[in-house]
């Protein structure tokens, strides 16, 4: 069984949010976006594409567990940017999410 | 973004609470701005602005401190309803006491039938199990919040209501 962090643990009780959580995440995780700059990424690398409802769902949760925080701008279109604690919590998730797909991986070779 | 398309959104993003607005409106109307409107969309925002009514305390994100500012009746009654820290197992544990008391109370309505026989009050009972089951389930999820002596009430006078509401049922059932 692999080992959970404390960081992975942030990513809990997102519900049928957890899923755009993350992907907001990894969105997040090379630069400062904006809802329809993530949505367009997202739909890009993952051929997900979150309707604004979904979007902005699992933005309002990341942003008060202060995993992402909101940025200034001129215009209307804020753009949010991972916070250290978003980027811990994103590692230590991907990192669980690699161990069981390697764990799912090498049992599949050896069926 | 044609006029029409542009009052749908603004109607749906309306849906949502005040301080939600106050903050990711603008935003969101960018967004919506930016595709085309589909049902798809319309439900998805409708999913999101139930979301938000009911979970106003992670809708109001960041700007958590001012949200009271701008606190309708509505969210507040909904805070106020909504459960608050409830464990896994204290959901567990109403669930065993859902499927216990539904089977202690079906256990009761059976006797009752099979000394009392056809008898209007016996099926009302016999109706009333589940609801008054869930009723009982809550003591420690929905209704912890409430002292001992307040959750008894609340529960024998719920339970009461629905006896009475299945009696009426099982009254007109029988009249017509």
């Amino acid at each position: 069984m692999t080992k959970r962090t404390r960081a992975d643990e942030e990513l809990d009780d997102f519900g049928r949010f957890a899923e755009p959580a993350l992907l907001i995440l990894i969105s997040l995780a090379d630069g400062p976006k904006h809802g329809y700059a993530m949505t367009e990424d997202i739909a890009t690398v993952a051929d997900v594409r979150l309707g604004p409802g979904t979007l902005y769902g699992a933005l309002t949760r990341l942003e008060s567990r202060g995993l992402i925080e909101r940025l200034d701008s001129e215009d209307r279109r804020n753009p949010y940017k991972l916070t250290a604690l978003g980027e811990r919590a994103l590692r230590a998730r991907l990192a669980s999410m690699q161990a069981v797909a390697r764990i799912g991986q090498r049992r599949l070779a050896g069926a | 973004m044609s006029a029409s398309r542009s009052s749908l959104s603004a109607a749906l993003i309306r849906l949502y609470p005040r301080e939600w607005r106050v903050r990711y409106g603008d935003e969101m109307a960018h967004v919506l701005a930016e595709q085309p409107t589909t049902m798809r969309l319309v439900f998805d925002l409708l999913a999101g602005a139930i979301d938000a009514w009911m979970y106003p305390q992670s809708s109001a994100g960041a700007a958590g401190a001012t949200a009271s500012k701008g606190e309708t009746a509505v969210t507040k009654l909904l805070t106020y309803c909504q459960p608050h820290e409830i464990t896994s197992a204290e959901y567990n544990r109403s669930v065993v006491w859902m499927l216990g008391t539904t089977v202690v109370l079906s256990g009761i309505f059976l006797a009752l039938r099979r000394a009392l026989g056809d008898n209007i009050l016996v099926d009302a009972f016999g109706v009333s199990t589940f609801p008054v089951a869930v009723l009982v389930s809550s003591w420690a999820t929905y209704f912890k919040r409430y002292s001992k002596t307040a959750r008894v009430a609340i529960i024998a006078g719920l339970g009461a209501i629905v006896f009475f509401l299945s009696l009426g049922a099982e009254s007109l059932g029988r009249a017509f």
